[in-house]
């Protein structure tokens, strides 16, 4: 679409619609000739006008090319959308910094996932309120009021936002049916995105409003649990948790291992101790092991390592299923994993004579008696 | 033949699958656009392409064509498609499909009215310029020969043939002459051959 927009050459807008000059061969020429009465006024054909002389084809539709410029120019789409949220961006940036989505994520969706209800015969998933008790038993909440502003219960920043995306023109009318340079409609296309970006971010922020105050009606009283786990920005219950990275509004999420064991090619086990499973909440999105840790799907004997998932392509956006699925994999990888007959992975637990080893596992090794004894 | 063998046959004939043939619109429009022709190239067209002196005949090499790859189907714009249309009105023959390049559509009309039964393996291996001159050369071999007997006969020498080994033999710069264009015809031919 760049290409065309930027060729250089006259267009021809009609009824909404862009016609291209119509390009010849002989069997398009015979076609063009057997049209009755070319008068060299506009004569409507069908897809095909004549116009000062020029035949031109109907192509695209005007609005559907706007409607559907973000999948087919993304970049240019791009650069439109973020020209208009930089106008209104002032706005929403100051929001969010403690008590953010991400948060409210975690605690209420994926937190939820891993601290399943065992209690008798009551079992099944924590809802909100659940949670939020969960929290209040397990930590020691000092009382006191929490601020509001700069949390995602503070809904200012938004609604600052939303009025100045009303007063942004937000509409857009069909160029006047006529030839048009390509510069012209150019012009016209990047007024129309930016009048469609508008358009979308208003929605979006409006629905952004909705849910917040939703969610605010919801947790409510026990609004301060929330407000201070998000001061204290790390929270660990069952094995679970998140640690907060830096003052950013990123965290890890993470969920312990246990200890476990893993047996090598001879049938000895051998115990590996608990360590933090952890995933990200930005990019690259991979499980890491949090500790010091040793493994054969470890490149080394480090902390902060990425564990080696054979396979697997990470997902290109944080929510709630793919951390779940992301942590699932890398704990599943360190227990289960690991085939002593093929030895997989960077390193295996027996020594071999094929490679030079870097990572030895013989101090995680147990005798057989302290075998049984564990059992 | 019955009725229904030759309705099988007529429909096993049109289910055949066919090779795919680039047109003549298709090249012609290809070398419209890959040179960026204009519409003064008509004029060009109008002065026959002769402007291979005879005596560079020896200097000649044999020119290869320059390869191109024509699309398997083609769309101009308007101003394009008419100058592809109005070259192949004014360059109508049929060695024009052969022609690579701007030079080639040029000469290929003096080509044919030279030698109208060139096969397709010469005019796709050469260019236009050398099976020209090579058509020229043999047309002057012809002449000179001719010449000869006629210069013999005049002296009453007998025939020409047995003339032209004794006292009466052919000049030396005509018999130079000769054996430089014979020369190129057989390189010409020659590596037609292979």
């Amino acid at each position: 679409m760049r290409r065309l927009i930027e060729s250089g050459i006259d267009f021809l807008v009609e009824s909404g619609f862009l016609y291209l000059p119509l390009l010849y061969d002989p069997d398009i020429e015979r076609e063009i000739q057997s049209i009755p009465d070319p008068t060299e006024s506009q004569e409507r054909t069908g897809s095909v006008i004549l116009n000062k002389g020029q035949h031109f084809v109907k192509s695209l539709s005007l609005h559907s090319l706007v409607a559907n410029y973000e999948r087919i120019g993304k970049d240019s789409y791009d650069q439109v959308r973020s020209a208009v949220l930089r106008q209104v961006a002032g706005s929403i940036d100051r929001g969010e910094t403690s008590l953010s989505w991400k948060l409210i994520t975690i605690i209420f969706q994926i937190m939820p996932y891993f601290i399943k209800k065992n209690r008798g015969l009551e079992r099944g998933k924590f809802n909100k309120e659940d949670i939020l008790k969960l929290i209040a038993e397990k930590v020691d909440l000092p009382p006191r009021e929490y601020e509001r502003t700069n949390t995602v219960f503070d809904l200012k920043p938004l609604q600052e936002a939303l009025k100045v995306l009303e007063r942004l023109d937000s509409t857009f009318k069909p160029p006047t049916d006529g030839i048009i340079s390509s510069s012209e409609l150019r012009h016209w296309l990047q007024k129309a995105l930016k009048a469609q970006v508008v358009e979308k971010e208003r929605t979006r922020l409006r629905n952004e409003v909705r849910r917040r105050e939703q969610l605010i009606a919801t947790v409510d009283e026990d609004m301060d649990i929330l407000l201070y786990v998000a001061q204290k920005g790390s929270l660990e219950i069952n094995g679970f948790g998140f640690t907060r990275i830096g003052a950013s509004d990123d965290y890890l999420i993470y969920k312990r291992t246990g200890e476990y064991r893993l047996k090598d090619y001879y049938g000895r086990s051998y115990l590996f101790p608990d360590c933090r499973v952890a995933v990200p909440t930005f990019s690259p999105f991979k499980p890491v092991v949090m500790e010091k840790y040793k493994h054969p799907f470890l490149y080394a004997h480090d902390s902060g390592q990425e564990i080696c998932l054979h396979g697997f392509y990470p997902p290109q956006q944080f929510s709630a299923e793919n951390a779940i699925h992301l942590l699932e994999e890398g704990i599943n990888a360190l227990l289960y994993g690991y085939d002593a007959r093929r030895r997989n992975g960077y390193h295996s637990l027996d020594r071999t004579r094929e490679y030079v080893r870097t990572v030895e596992f013989d101090d995680y090794r147990i005798s057989p008696g302290e075998q049984t004894s564990l059992r | 033949m019955d009725l229904l063998q030759k309705i099988k046959s007529e429909r096993a004939q049109s289910k055949k699958k066919r090779p795919f043939k680039r047109t003549l619109f298709d090249k012609v429009n290809c070398l419209v656009r890959t040179y960026g022709l204009e519409v003064s190239f008509l004029s060009r067209l109008e002065v026959p392409e002769d402007y291979l002196s005879e005596a560079n005949v020896e200097f000649a090499q044999l020119r290869k064509k320059k390869p191109i790859e024509f699309p398997l189907f083609s769309l101009a714009a308007e101003r394009e498609y008419r100058l592809a249309t109005a070259i192949m009105n004014k360059v109508d023959n049929p060695y024009l499909e052969f022609a690579q390049s701007p030079e080639e559509i040029a000469i290929s009309k003096t080509l044919f009215d030279l030698n109208p039964s060139l096969g397709a393996d010469q005019l796709v291996r050469y260019h236009f310029e050398t099976l020209l001159l090579c058509e020229r050369a043999k047309k002057e071999m012809k002449d000179l020969a001719k010449q000869a007997n006629d210069s013999q006969r005049r002296k009453g020498a007998g025939s020409a043939r047995e003339s032209l080994g004794d006292e009466g033999s052919l000049p030396d710069s005509l018999e130079q002459r000769i054996e430089q264009l014979q020369s190129f015809v057989e390189k010409v031919e020659d590596s037609q051959a292979q």
